[in-house]
């Protein structure tokens, strides 16, 4: 089923920001780089992705080489600024602390000859919530209809008519 | 900051007080003073409740200062938690203000023979030791209330709850904020206890007509000043996470890295992280009014306080920070921002450590004596302790001893102490440094101070399994080195990325004494530092059969990433062969 559509006028809401928080679904080419996904499918300047994206997880496991690591169908990438504390300073890509968790840290991979569209969850933490909401919302992010509804009756947001219709199983397709 | 007080409790009559010069522990501070004092006078041996243990108080080398960040004040003792020797700091108004009284140490000694309450009034006229019955098993905010109400808006306090009084094993000492607010705690390993046995409630200082303290070099020490804001201001960490989301922000990552204890360290992800998120949290401050951005102390100019207001705007508590979250929060598996902040509310009013507290109610949960995620059930248990029930003074004894009296395996201490919100199974490195720190399980034993810059036992190479322990050594001397200057430890960031600001740091405590000191010197005094405590330590009888987890974090999995505590004992005894 193709998903509901609707359009934003702007992404400055709680409502957004929770749902980037808690991941969202994207849709990008499986199999590629994170680095890849971020610069190339969501368009996020290369400067900003060095700068800014300090900490990044795949599927729960902290990634220091962001340019070989492979995001696949169905995987979760998790996004955030640098992290303060001993822990944070560990958990951030390639510092010189990361042998404090060499035992979960993602494993670098050959990287895949052919790539197809898929779907992966992205969640966005701290200072990239604001920052990152754009891109994200300009590309398109996929929620479904049931978490959506949810999630504006817990923070009071009246989403208007279009949700009303929206069973369980239908998605929404958000984008500016 | 040249002189000590030193105030015997015991001598029949009156306790005596007298002031003296710094003899031996001249250019000592912080933790470097009171680590020095306790290794020197107090017998290792000695009971932590009884007159031959003592309680230091002492600002950081630059508090008092025009330095920013420099208002920690550190106390130790041996501590009556962990039987090891403690330095607990906070943040809050008093390294300044008793910087500026020149004190360098109160030493407080001896044990009061009859059950009588004092309070000591410090200010530019002098000291007073008052007898002041009216104060018992007062809290906090009831007690600071009456404080200002005798000595007026402008006084800064360090003070016990009903906790501190019953000699609990997670009492405090608060510390009051630039809102004379008791809500900076010296919370590790039960120094409250050790002020409520001295007999002493509450430690007035008021520094009207004091003045800053002057550097040996005014224009060095301004331009190193200048330097080291500038590079707090730029870091993004210094300069706009901590700011924004204060150390809550570390939930979601925690959770996402599989590093999130939950439910007393059952599994490594907590499924209600979002919705207690520092994200979530300043969202919820800022709509009720409260801030997200505040500093504890005035100097701070990173700010990574708030306040947390309740639903209807009045203020509750200061902006929980991320270990009180976890504490009460995920490792209870309550998700409710609310019911955390008022357990943060009543852990300062009771004077209470909110990690340790957090921990025992985590294990009795464990236990059965609640269900996890049951957040009314939690707030009523922290509330026995303050009532003084036997169940409460049980559960504020520490998660060591709630296990033991409740049957709990799993109970996640070091050497008495429980562990903060980092699980050690995700991020074996913390682990290292949780069990062989000097003062049983603490995260900030060995933050991220400069590694690559001190270099601290020569280059460490962090691919190398044996790079965990090296790091460790570091990070825990570099730490010692820190808590030495009264700097609050959320520099490390700023200074672990960026050599121009850790050499603004060095300047700035050259051109205030008139030293000229290498970042070599610098580890050296954290080495002195933690040979003492170790030295201590051995005294009371720590082999090192104490630097080891817990069981469990070698026998149980935990997920998502199914992994046990792998570093060998043998690694982990070669922490302190340098
Ligand atoms: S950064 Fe936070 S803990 Fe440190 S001095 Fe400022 S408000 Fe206090």
């Amino acid at each position: 089923m193709e998903p509901f559509v609707l359009t934003l006028e702007s992404t400055d809401s709680p409502f957004i920001f929770s749902l980037l928080q808690e991941g969202v679904t994207v849709r990008v080419r499986a199999g590629c780089s994170v680095k890849d996904i971020l610069c190339n499918d969501l368009h996020i300047a290369p400067e900003y992705v060095e700068e800014r994206i300090k900490t990044v997880f795949l599927n729960n496991r902290p990634v220091d080489d962001y340019e070989n690591a492979l995001v696949r169908e169905g995987d979760r990438l998790a996004l955030s600024a640098a992290m303060p504390g001993l822990v944070g300073a560990t958990l951030r890509r390639g510092g010189v602390l990361s042998a404090f968790r060499s035992s979960i840290t993602h494993l670098s991979e050959e990287q895949c000859e052919s790539f197809a569209q898929g779907e992966v969850t992205i969640k966005l933490f701290n200072l990239l919530v604001r920052e990152m909401a754009a891109p994200l919302l300009t590309h398109g992010i996929i929620v479904e209809g049931e978490r959506l509804c949810r999630m504006a009756s817990d923070l009071n947001i009246d989403t208007g008519e279009p949700l009303d219709a929206l069973g369980p199983d239908h998605r929404v397709l958000i984008r500016l | 900051m040249d002189k000590i007080l030193r105030i015997n409790m015991g001598p029949d009559g009156a306790p005596s007080v007298k002031e003296e010069g710094l003899g031996d522990y001249a250019g000592l501070g912080g933790r470097g003073m009171t680590s020095s004092v306790i290794g020197k006078e107090v017998p290792a041996d000695s009971h932590p409740l009884g007159a031959e243990n003592k309680l230091v108080i002492s600002p950081g080398l630059l508090s008092g200062t025009a330095a920013a960040m420099s208002g920690r004040i550190s106390v130790g003792c041996k501590s009556p938690l962990t039987g090891t020797i403690k330095e607990s700091n906070a943040g809050g108004q008093a390294a300044q203000v008793m910087a500026r009284l020149g004190y360098a140490a109160i030493i407080l000694e001896g044990k009061p023979k009859a059950d009588t309450l004092y309070k000591l009034i410090i200010n530019k006229d002098g000291v007073k030791l008052e007898e002041d019955n009216s104060l018992k098993l007062l809290n906090n905010y009831e007690l600071v209330d009456k404080l200002k109400e005798a000595y007026g808006e402008k006084i800064t306090c360090m003070t016990i709850g009903s906790a501190g009084e019953r000699k609990l094993g997670s009492a405090t000492i608060a510390v009051t904020d630039m809102e004379v607010r008791p809500t900076r705690h010296c919370g590790r390993g039960g120094t409250g206890a050790v002020m409520g046995a001295k007999g002493l409630k509450a430690i007035i200082f008021d520094d009207s007509g004091m003045k800053m303290r002057a550097p040996k070099d005014p224009e060095a020490f301004k331009a190193a000043n200048k330097r080291f804001v500038e590079g707090l201001r730029k870091h993004p960490v210094t300069g706009e996470g901590l700011p924004a989301y204060g150390t809550n922000v570390l939930t979601n990552v925690l959770s996402e890295a599989g590093g999130y204890p939950t439910n007393n360290f059952s599994k490594g992800t907590f499924e209600g992280a979002s919705k207690i998120s520092g994200e979530a949290q300043a969202e919820l401050e800022t709509q009720r009014g409260g801030s997200a951005t505040h500093g504890c102390h005035r100097g701070c100019i990173i700010r990574c306080s708030g306040t947390f207001n309740d639903k209807n705007g009045r203020f509750l508590t200061k902006q929980p920070e991320y270990e009180t979250v976890w504490a009460h929060g995920g490792n209870c598996g309550i998700d409710d921002l609310d019911a955390i902040a008022m357990m943060d509310r009543l852990d300062d009013d009771y004077g209470l450590d909110t990690i340790e507290m957090g921990a025992s109610v985590a294990v009795a949960m464990d236990a059965g004596i609640a269900k996890f995620g049951d957040a009314e059930a939690a707030i009523n248990l922290v509330k026995e302790v303050g009532k003084g029930t036997e169940l409460g003074r049980i559960l504020g004894s520490g998660a060591a001893v709630t296990g033991r009296v409740f049957g709990v395996e799993r109970i996640p201490v070091v050497k008495g102490q429980a562990m903060p919100a980092y699980d050690p199974r995700a991020v074996q490195g913390i682990g290292v440094t949780y069990a062989t720190s000097t003062m049983g399980a603490d995260h900030t034993a060995g933050y991220a101070v400069a590694t690559n810059i001190l270099k601290v036992g020569g280059d460490v190479d962090p691919l190398k399994p044996e790079g965990q322990v090296e790091l460790s050594r570091n990070l825990q001397v570099a730490t010692a080195a820190v808590d030495a200057t009264g700097m609050c430890l959320f520099i490390a960031f700023a200074v672990l990325d960026q050599p121009d600001t850790f050499q603004a740091l060095i300047d700035m405590l050259n051109a205030f004494y008139g030293l000229e000191m290498t970042a070599d010197d610098v580890s050296e005094l954290g080495k002195k530092i933690l040979k003492e405590e170790r030295e201590f330590n051995k005294r009371a009888g720590f082999t090192a059969e104490h630097d080891r987890l817990p069981r469990f974090f070698i026998t149980e999995p935990v997920a998502p990433h199914n992994v046990t505590f792998q570093v060998s004992d043998k690694e982990l005894d070669n922490l302190f062969n340098w």
